[in-house]
């Protein structure tokens, strides 16, 4: 019976923390969800950077590969991104964006950034597209509801994504990955201009139709 | 003129929301954004689009010895930025701050070590319990559960997000489940059911309507399973002012 709050104090809500922490097991953070677990990284815990990186280290280690095409380099953004988290989970807001959402931003735009610092741009492109159909793969993670969820919509997204033409790919491909304008697009493909535009908003129609 | 507008405006923004516009076409978009509601739920929809597309990236495995590296990193770096920034500084950071910049003259710094030193180690324990916030919270055992132990803990910057680990709690048959209450003004709102693990123990996210620090009591008893609209059977653990 020892966990009672600490009385007499000028808080009721006072709690004999000694006590508590050698008493009561840590929470286990395989069972938190995203945001929850954002929390506790915010608080300093370090199983809780672990279980995220179990979570997502493979879709941002994966989107950083599609944009940079290097594997070290690729490695370089993913430990950047995650380092990041532990340094400025406080500042992460579910209201705005879910977790993998965040991840997967800050992926990209780090990625990015680097192709344009270094100045070391792809001339060759290779689709980034994950190939069609694939199997399921379970993520190494704690926590089989969000693997599974991954998955699922993994596997919605690559099927709308396999549905696009393969130029309609392609040019998505240049755009979100290596973040190409119109322009660069067109001189890359040495596509009028109107053709890469065009193919662009079609593109993303298509994935909008199916997605939704 | 106004309709032609907004219709290449409209083709613009499935480009725009993948950032692939050059910047003088990127800036009329984000000028007709501000004053059209219909553009903005385009965008929307289409940075949905955008948010989707790292799932369908060819899958690429991080080495096994990155997440040893990442682990390493931040033990050596620390953690500089916790938690949320628009926490005001308590009374005593202000004091603090000043005392350090009036120690920080050349003549004072010896001094001020020694002083700021003790300082530090005798208003420590006096401060922390002054002003700590109630982010934790001790649930004590009834005779219902006496093994029981339970604790709250506050995450997240507005103090609506928590978690409840409990141990010790007795399986339930499976028609039965325990429930959370979240008590403030006498009415009782549920905070969560569940079921412990066969050793007694479960950690559930609580999302609270209001922050928790400002419920006036905390309560978990044994319901139906499903839970009840409010608390109809034994309490195993509570908290209260």
């Amino acid at each position: 019976m020892g966990l009672a709050p600490t009385v007499g104090n000028n808080s009721p809500l006072k709690v004999d923390y000694v006590r508590m922490k050698n008493s009561i097991p840590r929470v286990n953070v395989a069972l938190l969800d995203d945001s929850t677990l954002m929390g506790h990284i915010a608080q300093g815990q370090e199983a809780a950077l672990s279980e995220l990186y179990d979570r997502y280290g493979r879709l941002v280690m994966s989107v950083a590969y599609g944009v940079v095409q290097n594997r070290e380099t690729a490695e370089e953004v993913t430990l950047d991104i995650f380092t990041i988290v532990w340094e400025k989970a406080g500042t992460y807001d579910d209201r705005r964006a879910q977790v993998s959402t965040w991840l997967t931003r800050m992926a990209r735009n780090r990625a990015i950034d680097r192709l344009r610092r270094e100045k070391v741009r792809p001339s060759q492109h290779s689709v980034s597209w994950a190939e069609m159909p694939v199997e399921p793969v379970l993520n190494e993670t704690n926590d089989p509801e969000t693997a599974v969820h991954l998955n699922l919509e993994q596997q919605r997204v690559r099927a709308a994504v396999a549905r696009l033409s393969a130029a309609q790919r392609e040019a998505l491909a240049l755009a979100y990955f290596q973040g190409y304008s119109h322009s660069e697009i067109a001189q890359i493909l040495d596509e009028p201009l109107g053709t890469i535009k065009g193919r662009v908003r079609a593109g993303m129609q298509k994935l909008r139709d199916l997605l939704e | 003129m106004e309709q032609i507008t907004h219709q290449t405006i409209i083709d613009l923004i499935p480009a725009y929301a993948l950032n692939s516009l050059p910047a003088e076409e990127a800036d009329i978009v984000a000028q007709h954004l501000q004053t059209c509601a219909a553009c903005r739920a385009e965008l929307a929809a289409y940075e949905h689009v955008v948010d989707a597309l790292p799932l369908a990236a060819a899958e690429v495995e991080p080495s096994a010895e990155l997440k040893g590296q990442l682990m390493q990193q931040i033990r050596n770096t620390g953690q500089t930025a916790v938690p949320a920034p628009q926490a005001a500084p308590t009374s005593w950071q202000q004091f603090l701050r000043a005392l350090s910049g009036f120690l920080a003259g050349p003549r004072w710094q010896p001094v001020g070590a020694v002083v700021v030193l003790a300082l530090l180690i005798g208003g420590f324990f006096v401060w922390r319990q002054a002003t700590m916030p109630a982010t934790q919270f001790v649930l004590t055992p009834t005779e219902a559960a006496p093994g029981a132990q339970g604790i709250i803990e506050v995450v997240g910057s507005n103090g609506r997000q928590a978690t409840l680990t409990v141990t010790g709690l007795p399986p339930l048959d499976p028609a039965n489940q325990y429930q959370l209450w979240l008590i403030q003004d006498g009415q009782r709102t549920s905070g969560g059911v569940f079921s412990v693990q066969t050793d007694g123990s479960q950690t559930i996210t609580i999302h609270a309507p209001q922050p928790l620090p400002a419920y006036a009591a905390f309560g978990i008893t044994i319901e139906p399973a499903g839970g009840s609209p409010g608390p109809t059977g034994e309490r195993v653990l509570g908290f209260n002012l």
